[in-house]
């Protein structure tokens, strides 16, 4: 597409070199070199049509979406020394045989006046000329992509976050795209027959959230002295206009009736209203809103232009209106979660597994979930922990031996990953005056530690020891009789105190083998080891539970049997070990 | 309730209520104990009924009057009833081939059903119930 009119483009060429050596920019460690971005700048320049890039600036279009809407694609977009004025370049070029080469139909326009008349670009709406209206609602006006980079990067560093590299989300508005999309009907109307209008493949140009990506990321790099790709920390631009907002139809009925939309698509434009992504972004996480916003995006793409012309501009205005304010911009960097695994310990028979509140009245006095996530999250200076646990033991039950494999999840950790002080976080926990809970073998995982820790969950075995007490006293075939058992299968209905908010079933248990210690002077309690499928109530298993378990050590005894104490002792599980 | 026909009311502190025959039921007291357990009363068979899942979808809510089967000792029959108001999450279906475990553990093994009250069904029927003491003490001449 280039160099199809040899002598313009090498004219062009020179104005570039002296306009960009005039205003140097230092940019030592961005990756382009001023020389290569003039070469850039020129190339993409050179052969753009000048009536229409003097048409598009005319009805408010800004510079860049000039370029863009034109086709013109990549690294010109990242080039520092990139201004309006490479565009004043190309109308001067045209001046000569303006009257000659094509008819644009306008009447000659001071070219310094066309640069300036719109308040903000009318396809954009701002967010390719670096302004906004901030989360305060006061207008902020830059002169260029450095400019915004500087405050991306001083919010980046207020927000504390030590980093290693980051990405940069970006969310623009629904009406960005509908703008777009009648800017190039505009274009398609008056210059569909041209011979450059055919060669410029008009639906596969860079898109405003691209273009300002690679505006700002050689800058920010810069600044953050970090480099981008890092998917682990994202920075978060999102751009909102109360004009793509659902209270514009009203508007726009009363005073423009043919601006009117379709209830169909006012839905649709609902979907893409960007608070609703901002929460999930807090809620969720990094890739969920990603996710969202981007299917979002691709749905009004394939809306717009599965419309026909004519119906696209029975709602909307081609060209785009300009605009006199420009989008609302609102800054978030989120961490991708990081997760701790490793195995605790309770030896406290009054802290249950995770917070326990019935009617506003706490029971036991801690809990393991808040004893490892508030020791744990001030070290990684997170937002707020989620603590995960590989099966649980009632409150009343110690866990003892090897522990209980558990993964807390921490947001937003400040922290880097990899500096993440684990020692630190152990030594807090296990030197914890109160003794309730102990931690090891903590360590950091990706998310892979979910699937370690779910693995064979349900086959895992589990040993116990528990004190029983019998109504007879037991006799040597008795413990020769529990002592046999190997790999016996138990039924276990719901146990009736999980009943009201378990489903009630029948469930299939092995328990895999059983030893009696004999308490001293004895013959009514002793001492239960036992090592079973995970998922076993042991409790059940002991007294049957109105025979709702069978069979169960009462069964077996031929007698009442009652559990006074139960420890687990280990949990048979590969991970943190 | 006609007298003699004692039943218990276990609770547990979930709220759940296991519902059985008291030592002093008159069918217990039969010289043979009790024969047979019919839960084949009313519209459905109460063993019949298959209730699944968290939200017990099929459980069928009945009265405190509602019978919840018949058991037979020697020539008469006795209705068991419900007692307290709500759900009926379970009957205790090895009573219809074991009816013996009534005459060796009522209070256990032989227990009825069990049933999941509303919290304020059961506050309002509490009252109408005696405790362990006071039924001892009331049927103390056995």
């Amino acid at each position: 597409m280039l160099n199809e009119n040899e002598p313009e483009t090498r004219s062009l060429t020179r104005t570039i070199e002296e306009q960009a050596s005039a205003g140097a920019v230092s940019a030592s460690t961005s990756r382009a070199t001023a020389e290569e971005d003039k070469v850039i700048i020129a190339d993409a320049t050179g052969s753009l049509p000048p009536h229409v890039v003097r048409d598009l600036l005319s009805i408010g279009v800004c510079f860049r979406c000039v370029l863009r809407l034109l086709g013109v694609h990549g690294h010109v977009y990242s080039c520092t020394s990139l201004s309006p004025s490479i565009l004043c370049a190309v109308l001067e070029e045209s001046k000569p045989n303006c009257g000659g080469v094509e008819e644009s139909g306008l009447e000659p326009i001071d070219d310094s006046n066309v640069l300036q008349k719109a308040l903000f670009c009318s396809v954009c709406m701002g967010i390719l000329q670096f302004s906004n209206v901030d989360e305060g609602g006061v207008l902020v006006r830059r002169d260029g992509a450095r400019e915004l980079a500087a405050s991306v990067a001083e919010f980046v560093k207020r927000d504390g976050h030590d980093i290693d590299g980051f990405a940069i989300d970006i969310l623009i508005p629904s009406i960005v795209s509908a703008n777009e999309h009648a800017a190039r009907l505009h274009m398609k109307k008056k210059y569909g027959s041209e011979r450059w209008f055919k060669e410029r493949l008009h639906n596969d140009s860079i898109t405003v959230k691209d273009a300002l990506r690679l505006s700002i990321t050689n800058t920010l790099e810069t600044l953050l002295g970090v480099e981008s790709g890092v998917d682990s920390f994202q920075i978060r631009l999102t751009y909102t206009h109360t004009k793509a907002s659902p209270n514009i139809p009203k508007f726009a009925e009363v005073n423009q009736p043919h601006k009117r939309r379709k209830t169909g698509m006012l839905g649709l434009y609902c979907t893409t209203d960007a608070s609703s992504s901002i929460d999930e972004f807090q809620i969720n996480g990094s890739e969920d809103s990603e996710h969202t916003s981007g299917v979002a995006d691709s749905v009004i793409k394939k809306c717009l232009n599965s419309m026909q012309d004519k119906e696209f501009s029975e709602h909307f205005e081609s060209p785009p209106t300009k605009v006199d304010r420009p989008c609302q911009l609102e800054l978030h960097c989120h961490r991708a979660t990081i997760y701790i695994g490793g195995r605790y310990l309770k030896y406290s028979r009054n802290v249950s597994q995770t917070k326990w509140i019935i009617d506003d009245e706490r029971m036991g006095e801690a809990s393991v979930e808040e004893i490892i996530g508030s020791n744990i999250l001030p070290v990684c200076r997170g937002d707020n922990y989620k603590f995960h646990a590989a099966g649980r033991e009632d409150i009343d039950v110690r866990m003892l031996g090897s522990g209980r494999p558990f993964l807390l999840e921490v947001h937003n950790a400040r922290c880097l990953p990899s500096m993440v002080p684990i020692d630190i976080m152990e030594k807090r926990i296990n030197s914890l005056d109160s003794k309730l809970v102990r931690v090891k073998n903590l360590k950091m995982t990706g998310n892979q530690g979910w699937a370690l820790m779910r693995e064979g969950e349900a086959e895992k075995q589990k040993q116990y020891v528990a004190l029983v007490w019998s109504s007879h006293p037991i006799k040597e075939d008795d413990l020769q009789s529990l002592s046999s058992v190997k790999d016996m299968q138990i039924l276990q209905k719901t146990p009736i105190r999980v009943l009201h908010r378990r489903s009630p079933l029948v469930r299939e248990k092995i328990i895999h083998w059983m030893k009696v210690e004999k308490l001293d002077g004895n013959t009514q309690y002793f001492l239960l080891h036992l090592c079973t499928q995970a998922g076993t109530y042991i409790k059940e298993f002991v007294h049957g539970d109105f025979g709702r378990t069978h069979p169960s050590i009462g069964s077996m005894l031929g007698c009442r049997a009652e559990i006074l104490q139960l420890d687990v002792t280990d949990v048979k599980m590969d991970c943190f070990n | 309730m006609k007298p003699g026909h004692d039943q218990y009311v276990y609770r547990h502190a979930n709220g759940l209520c296991v519902i059985g025959l008291a030592t002093a039921h008159l069918a217990l007291r039969e010289t043979r104990g009790i024969t047979a357990v019919d839960f084949n009363v009313g519209k459905s068979d109460r063993s019949e009924i298959k209730i699944t899942g968290k939200r017990k979808k099929n459980a069928q809510h009945y009265e405190p009057n509602t019978a919840l089967c018949k058991v037979y000792a020697n020539d008469t029959f006795y209705i068991v009833r419900c007692c307290v108001k709500g759900l009926l999450l379970e009957v205790n279906d090895r009573l219809i081939k074991q009816p013996e475990l009534l005459n060796s553990s009522a209070d256990r093994e032989g227990y009825i059903a069990i049933i999941m009250p509303r919290p304020a069904d059961w506050l309002k029927i509490k009252g109408s119930l005696i405790d362990l003491e006071d039924y001892k003490k009331l049927r103390d001449h056995l």
